[in-house]
Formats: structure tokens, sequence, C-alpha cells
């Protein structure tokens, strides 16, 4: 059985030392692109992602903290559509009108007596009662008593 | 002491609302390694990369609760460390040997959700990983030097794009041992990953967050401090076509420029497994 050789070459096609070079071929215009840089040493090689005279490449494109640089319409953060992102913003604001500030005594220490019994009163009203009879309930049976149902009941608030 | 730090890497397939358990990239797994349950093992880290905002969960019966655990939200688009940051005072959440983690997340309905865990072992049977403390770092070291390096992540969710630290630019000096303080990269994704034979054939990692570059550049000597226990790794040059650098991420795939931060140590100053 006969040996395959594979021919090599002394330069590949374009390179100028080759026998058959023709600066106008494409492959010496090729060979040139790749190989020869007026302007000093390249970052990256030719045709490299990152270089910037690579078709594509997205160096221009700025990295936020939480912004997908492929896709910088979406909402930073959450990656929401802008509409999704603009219900959602509507949706909070009418959330936080809704919302009381927590109550705080006079010395600077937020009031947790006032925020318990809001928490329970709020309980009370989601099982049923008017505001008239919750307070009545709260009244008779106590604090504790009311939040201790609420915990039991696993109710949120 | 048969230290080793490991990240482990893992993705969910459209998770949508539904907290999903991560698959861990090829041939890793979220279960703790070793068998002594005596020899210490910590849990450093971990970080979530979403497209869409979710939550990350690491969970065990043998952690705090195996209901939410460690339970965080996971911003859009941004690769931090949602527990024990490296750049405070650390807390240290004991990890037990063969425990098998739960690790989930949430995000997107029609994308691939990362996550990943830093695992922090003090003694690990046939792991010889050679790391340092920042005083050795400050008494030993000589000169700073970047390995930079060009991965071309795959789009699978699993590590993939491994090249070796001098595969772009071959210019560490022969025999000589560096301490790898951390690094960083221009494209985000879940965590760049960093195996050689001098870190037990481990693959150790951090963030690939590109806006956090002050926080993964130091992100090893940062470790080191936070935990109080030698996490600096120590590369030796003559293995260098043998420590690889890849990268894990979603399925955008992407090219990552890696810049790893090298210290150059004084001959002799690094023992063969480190402290």
């Amino acid at each position: 059985m006969t040996q395959q050789l594979q021919p090599q070459e002394d330069f590949p096609k374009g390179h100028p030392a080759r026998f058959d070079y023709d600066p106008h071929s494409p492959e010496a215009v090729e060979w040139k692109r790749r190989n020869i840089h007026p302007k000093g040493e390249r970052d990256f090689p030719v045709d490299h992602p990152k270089a910037v005279d690579t078709k594509g490449n997205t160096n221009h494109l700025p990295v936020r903290a939480g912004v997908d640089p492929l896709n910088p319409h979406l909402e930073a953060f959450t990656g929401a559509q802008p509409e999704v992102a603009e219900a959602r913003r509507q949706a909070h604001a009418l959330l936080a009108q809704e919302q009381n500030e927590t109550p705080m005594k006079p010395e600077g220490f937020v009031d947790t007596a006032a925020v318990a019994e809001k928490s329970a009163l709020d309980f009370l009203m989601k099982q049923g009662h008017d505001e008239e009879a919750a307070r009545e309930i709260l009244a008779r049976e106590g604090i504790d008593q009311v939040l201790a149902a609420k915990a039991t009941l696993g109710a949120e608030g | 002491m048969g230290r080793g730090i490991e990240v482990v890497a893992g993705f969910a397939t459209n998770p949508g609302a539904t907290l999903t358990t991560l698959t861990p990239s090829t041939n890793t797994s979220f279960t703790i390694r070793g068998t002594d349950t005596s020899k210490n093992a910590w849990l450093l880290s971990g970080w979530g990369f979403n497209a869409t905002a979710g939550e990350f969960v690491v969970k065990s019966p043998r952690l705090h609760d195996n209901v939410q655990g460690i339970r965080n939200r996971v911003t859009a688009a941004f690769v931090a460390p949602l527990f024990n940051t490296p750049f405070n005072p650390m807390a240290r959440q004991k990890l037990f040997a063969q425990d098998n983690l739960t690790v989930q997340i949430s995000g997107g309905g029609a994308e691939l959700d990362c996550g990943a865990i830093l695992v922090y072992y003090e003694d690990l049977a046939g792991i010889a990983g050679r790391f340092i403390d920042y005083p050795t770092i400050v008494k030993s070291g000589i000169n700073l030097v970047t390995a930079e390096v060009t991965v071309t992540a795959v789009a699978t969710g699993n590590f993939g794009g491994a090249v070796a630290i001098n595969s772009t630019f071959d210019t560490l000096k022969a025999n000589t041992d560096y301490a790898i303080l951390g690094g960083m990269t221009d494209t985000r994704g879940t965590a760049v990953g960093i195996t050689g034979v001098d870190l037990g054939n481990l693959r150790l990692g951090f963030p690939a967050e590109p806006s956090l570059r002050d926080t993964t550049n130091n992100w090893f000597v940062g470790l080191a401090n936070a935990i109080g226990l030698p996490a600096i790794p120590v590369i030796n040059s003559t293995n260098k076509s043998a420590i690889t650098i890849d990268v894990e991420t979603n399925g955008a795939g992407g090219t990552y420029i890696v810049n790893l931060t090298l210290l150059e140590m004084a001959q002799g100053s690094v023992g063969a497994t480190g402290l």
C-alpha cells in the first residue's frame, strides 16, 4: 500500500513570498488583512469576537448593573418588558396610596402597639366583622387572643 | 491539610414561577463531598444569573430548615453574591459530608436560569489544593501580573469553553508560584471556573459579573479575610498548560474575556500543599 503524502507548501496562498504571489488576488488581500497591521500590534487577532473591527462585535454596548446588554429596553433588575414594567409601576402606585405610614411615638420609636392593634383589627374585619364589631371583640378578648387566633389560622398581614 | 474550594453551578430550563431544582453542570453535584463528617466544610457564598428576576434557594434538612432555607431574590441580569459577601466579615455556614443540598431557582418562562454555590473544604481526603492567607500575600508577594484568556461559553447551561491559562499569552515565569487574587470578566455569566492540579482538581471560581469588577478582582483575598482561612489559591507555572479557565452561563452563550489577577510569589514561600 502506497503511503499518501500530504504536499507541504512553503508559504500559504496570498503570502508575499509565495511563487504565485499576486497582490490583487483574493488570497493576497485576505492575507494582508489578517497579517499586516500598519498601526502596530493589535489587541486581539483579526476576526476575534472582541476585536473592534469584527463585524457584529458588542464592544460598544455598555454593561450596566442589572441590564441585559443585548436587551437594554428591558427594565433593569427585573427583565420585564416596558409595558409590563409600566403596568407594575401603576399598580404599585395604587397600592402605595392605600398604605398607611408607620405609626410613630413622639420619642421617635415605632408605635408597635398601634401596629399590632391595626393588624388585629384588619384580621377581624377579614373574618367578616365590621369595624365597630371588630373593635368590640378586640376590647373584649384582648389583643393577645386575637393575634394568637390570627397566627393559628396563618392569616396574612 | 487537603484544602479545596469548589464552585458548583447549575441551570433550570424555563422555571417560570416554579422553584425548580438546578441541574448541576455536567459531572458536578450539589452533594457535599467527603465521607468524614468530622472534617469541616463551609458554604462560602451563592449567587444566581437570571434574565428575568426570580428566587434562589439553598436548603437541606441539615441546614436551618428544608422549607425555605437560604432564600433570596435574584434581580435580573446582575450576578452578585446573595449571601456571605466576601467583603464583609463572613458568617460560617457549616456543611456536612454527603449532604445533598437542594438548590433551586425560579425566573423566566422561556430561558435558562442559573445559579452557583461556593463550597470550602478544610480537609478533603485525596484533595491537596494549595491555598494561602492574606498575611502570606503581604509578606511574600512580588509582582502583579494578569493572565488574559478568551473563553467561548456553551449555551447549554453547563460549564464550557475551557482554555489553558496560557492559551492567549504565555508569559508566566518558569517554575514559579502565582497566587490567584481574583479575576474579571467583560461579559455577564454565572461563574468563571478555574481548575488545576494545584487546586486539587476542583473547580473554584467567582461570579461572572462585569459590573462588580472591584469585587471579583480580589475575590479570593476577600474570601480569605472574610472566613479567616487560607482561601487564596496558588498555582505553579510549571502546570500552566493544565490550568484551565471555563465559564458557565445561560442559553445566550457568549465570548468572555477573562482577566485573572495573579501575584508572583517569592521562591519557596508557599509549600507543596499551601498553608
